[in-house]
C-alpha cells in the first residue's frame, strides 16, 4: 500500500487526449513499479521464502501455519539512482508496501487480511521546451507528478489438511488511485499564467488465488500458488476509462531445512503482466515476466539473550512495463537480520536490498538504475 | 533487567526506523527524459477573437475631491484647473497651553502660513510660478463648477507669491495676510488657488486623499512665543449629513476649462474631466470554462491625440468590471471594478498603432463569474485619473475589423486523464 494519500480530487477533462507519463526511470514505466508483495523477511531471502511466509500475500496456504493472531507492518524506503551517460538523478521513494493481519481459526485453520502495493506509480519529471504563445516564443517548464498506487487487498483462508499438507484460497480486490498533477510555468509571470491540471484515476480489479504447502519429507517443503485475474477497470470521475485483466500468476517454491538452524529456499514465478495491456495508452506496454530467487535464513548468535536471525538472498526478474519498447530486468541482492522482543511477542526484521536494473533496448544501452531498498518489518502477536 | 534491555533495544530500532521515515520523498527523475518520459502533450494554441459587444467612453464619476492630488494648471485655451482648500473651522479662542482650563479670545493674528506639499512629477514648470490665493467662500455648492470658478476674481485675491523653479519641491510655504484669518473667526475660510506663469504652467499639490495631512494652515495668535501656533488641516463641514462626501470636499480640483474629448466612436481614457472606457465581452464558452488560458492579450489600436502634452506618458490600467446586470447605467457600472491586473499599458497620447495589455488573470476570474448575472467587462482607466490632462484614444468596436479591440487568447491543449 502506498503512503501517498488516496484523496479524490478530479478536475480531469473527460476528453480523449495524451497520456500522462511522469516516469523518468526504468522501473516506473507504465502503471509503475511492483515492489513484489514480499515481507521484509522474504525480501531478504530473494523471495525464496515468499511462498512459505505468513506475512507475504503470495500463497494463501502459508497462513495455515499461523498458530497465533499476528499483525505485521512494513516500511520500505527506496533510494534510487538513475544514470544514462553523463546525466543522473537520485530519487527517494517512501513506501508502506505491506500490512497484514492473521487470525487462527481452530487448530488447523487461519484467516488473513493483507494490503500490499501491487504497482507503485509515484514519480515526477520536469522539462523545459520552447513554445509559441501568441506573438512570441516562450520557454515553458512542464512538470508531471504522479502519486499513488494500485494496491492488492487480499482476504485469505488457510487450512492444514494434514501436518504435511496446507491449502489456501484467497480473494483479491485491486484498488487504489493515481493522482496526476501537471503544471506548465513560464518565466514571465506578468504575461503568462501558469497551467495547473490535476486528475485522479481510480482502479478496481478482482482476482482469486489458491495455493498449497507440502512437506514430503522432514527436511523439504514445497509450495505452489496461482492467482487468476479478473477484470480491472480504470475510472475517472465515476466514468470507466479503460479496462483489462489482472495478471495471472503462478509460482513454485522449495525450502530445504536439512541444515540445523538454517533453511535454503528458492522460488520461481511467472506473471502475465501483458494482460494489463489496454488499460493504459500504447505507451504503457506490459510484457509477461519471469521471476526467480534463492535465499538462506539461518540462526545467528544470541545477543542480549536474543536470538538473531540472518538472511541472504538474490533475486532476478523482468519488470512488467517496457522501456523504449523492450524489457527491463532487475537483479537484486539482499541481506537482513531479525530478532524477537517482549518475550517473543514482537519481532523486528530489517533488510537491505541492492538492485540493479537495465533495459534491453539499444536506445537505453547506457541507462542504468541502481537502488538501495531498506525494509523494516514489525510483527506483533497481541 | 532483561526486559528493560530488550525494551531499550526495541526502542533503538524504532528510533532508527523513525529516522528513515523522516526522509522526505524526492521523486524527481527528470534525468531520464525525454527517452523515458513521453511527451505530456502540453501544446499551446492561440486564437484571436472579436468579443467586444459593447464599448463606450464614460465619465470617471469618481466624485469631486477624490483625486490623489490637486491640479493647478493654466494652459492657455486648452486647460484651466484650480484648487479649492476648505478650512471650515477657524477658531475664535485659543488656550495658552494645552492644559489650560480657560481660553482666550483671538484678537490678533500674525505669521499666517499655508503649508503645502508639491508634486512636480508630470508638471510643466518652465520658469517662476505665481500662485494666487483667493477667498472663494460662498454659499454655492462646491459641485457648481461655474459658480465656484466665478469667485476667482481680483477683489477676492488674498495673496500672491512667486516661486522659483527650485523652490517648487517637497514642501512650500505660502504667507497669507492676518486679515484673512481674523475676518473668518468662528466661520470658515475657503481658499482658491490658481497658478500662473509667463507661459503655460502645470503642477500638482498633494490632496488629503493622496497623503496624510499634506496641507496645513497655521498662524500665531499672540506675540508670546511660548504659545504654540494654531494649526489647522483642511476640513469641510458640509454636507453635514454625508461625512464621506464632506471629507472628499476638504480639498478638490475645479476645472474652469477641461480638455477636449475625442470624437464619437473613439474610446478615450484620461483627460480632464476624467474619462474611462467600458468594454463588455462575449467570449466563447470553451475559452472560459474548458481550457487553461496561458496568456490573454487585449489588442487595442491607438488613435493619435495631439492635444495637451501629446508626447508625455500616460499609463492605462485595466480594471475588471464587477457590476451586475442590475446596474444598467454604464457610467455607474464603470465605477464598480476591481484591480486584478498588474500590467499597465504605457503610451504617449500622440502615438498610434497596436497596443497590447495582458489580461490573463481577468480571464481566470471570469471562469468563476456567471456571465448572465455579471457581464464580463473591463474598464480602462488612467493611473493618474483626474490628475493630468493626458488622454489616450483607441478605436472602438465600430472601426474596421483590424482596428477594433480584440482578444488574443493562448491556451493549453493538454486534456489528459492521466493514463500512462
Amino acid at each position: 500500500m502506498s503512503r501517498r494519500g488516496l484523496i479524490a480530487i478530479s478536475a480531469a477533462l473527460l476528453l480523449a487526449g495524451a497520456s500522462a507519463n511522469a516516469q523518468g526511470t526504468l522501473s516506473t514505466q507504465g502503471f509503475g513499479y511492483p515492489p513484489g508483495q514480499l515481507s521484509t523477511r522474504a525480501l531478504a531471502t530473494g523471495g525464496g521464502l515468499g511462498l512459505f511466509d505468513t506475512d507475504s500475500p503470495l500463497n494463501p496456504a502459508a497462513i495455515a501455519a499461523s498458530s497465533d493472531p499476528r499483525v505485521f507492518l512494513q516500511y520500505e524506503p527506496e533510494f534510487r539512482r538513475y544514470s544514462a551517460g553523463s546525466v543522473s538523478a537520485r530519487t527517494t521513494t517512501a513506501r508502506f508496501p505491506l500490512t497484514s493481519a492473521t487470525l487462527p481459526m481452530g487448530s488447523r485453520g487461519a484467516v488473513g487480511l493483507a494490503v500490499s502495493t501491487f504497482l507503485d506509480r509515484s514519480s515526477s519529471t520536469s522539462g523545459e521546451r520552447a513554445v509559441i504563445v501568441g506573438d512570441q516564443t516562450a520557454t515553458v517548464t512542464e512538470t508531471v507528478r504522479v502519486l499513488g498506487a494500485i494496491n492488492d487487498v487480499r482476504l485469505a483462508f488457510g487450512f492444514a489438511l494434514t501436518p504435511k499438507v496446507q491449502v489456501g484460497l484467497a480473494g483479491h480486490v485491486l484498488t487504489g488511485q493515481n493522482r496526476i498533477f501537471f503544471t506548465q510555468t513560464f518565466p514571465d509571470t506578468l504575461q503568462f499564467t501558469p497551467v495547473a491540471q490535476s486528475s485522479t484515476l481510480g482502479y478496481t480489479g478482482y482476482a482469486a488465488s489458491a495455493g498449497a504447502v507440502l512437506r514430503p519429507s522432514r527436511v523439504l517443503v514445497l509450495a505452489v500458488s496461482g492467482r487468476k485475474g479478473a477484470t480491472i477497470r480504470v475510472s475517472s470521475n465515476d466514468s470507466t476509462v479503460s479496462e483489462a485483466n489482472v495478471p495471472d500468476r503462478i509460482a513454485a517454491g522449495l525450502s530445504y531445512e536439512g541444515i540445523t538452524g538454517a533453511s535454503l529456499s528458492a522460488q520461481v514465478a511467472r506473471e502475465t503482466w501483458s494482460s494489463l495491456n489496454g488499460l493504459g495508452s500504447d505507451a504503457a506496454t506490459a510484457a509477461d515476466a519471469w521471476e526467480g530467487g534463492v535465499g538462506l535464513e539461518t540462526a545467528g548468535p544470541r545477543i542480549a539473550d536474543r536470538l538473531l536471525v540472518f538472511r541472504l538472498g538474490s533475486r532476478y526478474r523482468t519488470l512488467p512495463f517496457q522501456a523504449a519498447d523492450d524489457e527491463v530486468s532487475e537483479l537484486s541482492f539482499a541481506g537482513g537480520v531479525g530478532a524477537q522482543f517482549f518475550r517473543n511477542r514482537a519481532s523486528f526484521d530489517m533488510t537491505l536490498q541492492y538492485s540493479s536494473r537495465s533495459a534491453a533496448a539499444a536506445a537505453l544501452e547506457s541507462a542504468r538504475e541502481r537502488s538501495f531498498t531498506l525494509s523494516f518489518g514489525l510483527r506483533v502477536r497481541p | 533487567m532483561q526486559f528493560n534491555r530488550g525494551r531499550l533495544a526495541f526502542a533503538g530500532l524504532l528510533v532508527m526506523v523513525t529516522a528513515f521515515t523522516a526522509c522526505s520523498e524526492n521523486l524527481d527523475s527528470s534525468a531520464g527524459c525525454p527517452l523515458l518520459c513521453p511527451d505530456p502533450g502540453g501544446g499551446i494554441e492561440t486564437v484571436t477573437i472579436d468579443p467586444v459587444v459593447l464599448d463606450t467612453t464614460v465619465s470617471a464619476l469618481t466624485g469631486l475631491g477624490t483625486e490623489q492630488s490637486l491640479l493647478l494648471a493654466t494652459r492657455g485655451d486648452t486647460l484651466d484647473a484650480r484648487a479649492v482648500i476648505r478650512f471650515d473651522s477657524i477658531p475664535t479662542r485659543y488656550r495658552r497651553v494645552i492644559t489650560d482650563t480657560t481660553s482666550t479670545e483671538i484678537t490678533t493674528v500674525d505669521s499666517v502660513l499655508l503649508q503645502m506639499r508639491v508634486d512636480t512629477s508630470g508638471g510643466k514648470v518652465p520658469g517662476p510660478v505665481t500662485i494666487d490665493a483667493y477667498d472663494v467662500n460662498s454659499t454655492e455648492a462646491d459641485t457648481l463648477t461655474a459658480a465656484v470658478t466665478a469667485l476667482f476674481t481680483p477683489d477676492r485675491l488674498i495673496a500672491s507669491r512667486t516661486f522659483a523653479v527650485a523652490e517648487l519641491k517637497d514642501t512650500v510655504f505660502f504667507a497669507l495676510p492676518p486679515a484673512a484669518i481674523l475676518s473668518r473667526r468662528g466661520t470658515r475660510l475657503r481658499l482658491g488657488l490658481r497658478a500662473r506663469a509667463t507661459g503655460s504652467v502645470q503642477l500638482r499639490i498633494r490632496s488629503t486623499e493622496g497623503a496624510v495631512a499634506p496641507t496645513q494652515l497655521s498662524f500665531r495668535v499672540t506675540p508670546d512665543t511660548a504659545v504654540r501656533r494654531v494649526s489647522l488641516v483642511p476640513y469641510s463641514s458640509t454636507p453635514a449629513d454625508q461625512p464621506a462626501l464632506a471629507a472628499s470636499l476638504d480639498d478638490y480640483t475645479i476645472l474652469a476649462r477641461g480638455t477636449e474629448g475625442g470624437s464619437s466612436g473613439t474610446l478615450n481614457v484620461g483627460g480632464l474631466p476624467a474619462r474611462r472606457v467600458y468594454l463588455r465581452f462575449n467570449i466563447p464558452l470553451f475559452l472560459v470554462d474548458s481550457v487553461d488560458v496561458v496568456r490573454a492579450s487585449l489588442l487595442l489600436t491607438q488613435r493619435p491625440n495631439r492635444g495637451v502634452d501629446a508626447a508625455d506618458t500616460i499609463r492605462v490600467l485595466p480594471h475588471v468590471g464587477l457590476a451586475t446586470v442590475a446596474v444598467t447605467d454604464i457610467a455607474k457600472a464603470s465605477q464598480i471594478t476591481a484591480v486584478v491586473i498588474t500590467d499597465t499599458l504605457t503610451l504617449a497620447p500622440r502615438d498610434s498603432g497596436l497596443k497590447i495589455v495582458e489580461v490573463a488573470s481577468v480571464v481566470a476570474l471570469w471562469r468563476g463569474q456567471n456571465a448572465t448575472e455579471t457581464p464580463r467587462a473591463l474598464v480602462l482607466l488612467s493611473t493618474t485619473e483626474g490628475q493630468t490632462p493626458l488622454e489616450a484614444r483607441f478605436f472602438s468596436a465600430e472601426a474596421a475589423p483590424g482596428l477594433r479591440p480584440r482578444l488574443r487568447i493562448s491556451y493549453s491543449t493538454r486534456k489528459s486523464r492521466g493514463l500512462p
